[in-house]
């Protein structure tokens, strides 16, 4: 029995991330400034609706797993379109990328930046996450 | 009160979807500007789709031409593009959003 | 009933479905008089593709409608165009910028008095910080 909770756990716990995205910039390295990395990361809540409706079958009878199914099929009809990860509820999570960048270096001088877009993936949830990393650039002794 | 919960899910689940596909951030290069010496210049293109039948992608480049509009004579560094999709009844709308910081 | 069915049949090959796949936006220059364009394209039959060569070619292209400048404000755009049943499929990619002509880019990185020209180099030592 305590196993099977460990693997149920670890099962449950485990994710896996997937890359859809990944751009790398301009790169400048001077000897009179130091780099100073710095990384962003934006997260949102995904959900899987097939997959939470496979989950609540197990604990469903026969005419409840049919209506789980029914459920999860009308709803796909309303949330049609190309997807990359699982949906999210939000629609501008990332809009603030600018800003975040420019909390991190007030400056302005910022090389070497990565943009990643990946998902993590849960059983029925998954993190879509936007994850941001750079270096700013500060003049030494300033 | 499995009702109720099933209910609450129902709406949250309903509700409108939307997918991120890709997030790119450009170089700050040449300018290197702080956000105080800028202006935040923002544009969108949007096209609605019934089950994908669209011959072209037209509203990147409404997209493109919005922010070269908006910072006319000046550069526009740290550029964000982000496209993404708000799901539908048998059918979606892409977006495709762009802001960067306009310096004079 | 023979035109209406080439013609319904026409009409269902040459549909086609555009989507992007990514995009990407350089900075933009404020010198916007020459643009630069090129457009590079693949055929695909039933997905048998072996190589992405076509792309190569697409930097060559901008290189030489800005042979002395720097090709910036560069929107790159992938896109996938499906034709009749997702049988067949155009793999495109566009990319519009700007050429900024040398003279003009040494002007905006403020050299000092006296710095020899440098036409032709856009190396990472020389940017204004």
């Amino acid at each position: 029995m305590r196993n099977k909770f460990l693997l149920s756990s670890v099962l449950t716990l485990c994710s896996c991330a997937q890359l859809h995205h990944v751009q790398i910039g301009e790169v400048i390295s001077r000897p009179d400034y130091v780099q100073k990395p710095f990384d962003i990361k934006i997260s949102e809540t995904g959900i899987n609706i097939g997959e939470a409706a496979d989950t609540a079958k197990i604990f469903m009878n026969k005419e409840g797993q049919k209506q789980a199914n029914d459920i999860a099929s009308a709803i796909a009809l309303f949330q049609m379109g190309p997807r990359t990860g699982n949906p999210v509820y939000v629609k501008d999570y990332a809009k603030n990328l600018i800003q975040l960048i420019y909390e991190k270096c007030p400056s302005g001088k910022v090389t070497g930046l990565m943009s990643i877009r990946e998902t993590r993936k849960y059983p029925v949830v998954s993190g879509e996450i936007v994850k941001l990393t750079g270096y700013c650039l500060i003049k030494k002794g300033g | 009160m499995f009702r109720v919960t099933l209910a609450l899910f129902l709406v949250f689940a309903t509700g409108c979807t939307h997918s991120l596909h890709m997030a790119h951030v450009s170089d700050f290069s040449p300018a290197f500007k702080p956000y105080s010496s800028g202006e935040l210049v923002k544009s969108q293109g949007e096209q609605f789709t019934v089950m994908g039948f669209v011959t072209e992608t037209e509203y990147v480049d409404v997209a493109y031409k919005k922010l070269l509009s908006s910072c006319s004579g000046g550069t526009v560094q740290g550029i964000t593009t982000q496209y993404s999709t708000s799901h539908g009844f048998f059918s979606w709308t892409n977006y495709v959003e762009m802001q960067g910081l306009c310096v004079r | 009933m023979f035109r209406s069915s080439v013609l319904l049949i026409s009409v269902l090959f040459l549909t086609s479905c555009a989507s992007i796949n990514s995009l990407s936006l350089t900075p933009i220059p404020p010198e916007r008089t020459h643009q630069v364009r090129t457009e590079k394209s693949k055929m695909i039959f039933l997905g048998f593709n072996f190589d992405n060569d076509f792309v190569d070619s697409a930097v060559d292209d901008l290189k030489t409608q800005c042979p002395n400048g720097k090709v910036s404000g560069l929107l790159t755009k992938d896109e996938n165009i499906n034709y009749f049943l997702y049988f067949v499929w155009k793999k495109q990619i566009t990319a519009t910028g700007f050429c900024v002509p040398n003279s003009t880019a040494s002007v905006n990185k403020k050299k000092p008095r006296g710095t020899a020209s440098t036409e032709g180099s856009t190396s990472a030592s020389e940017t204004e910080l």
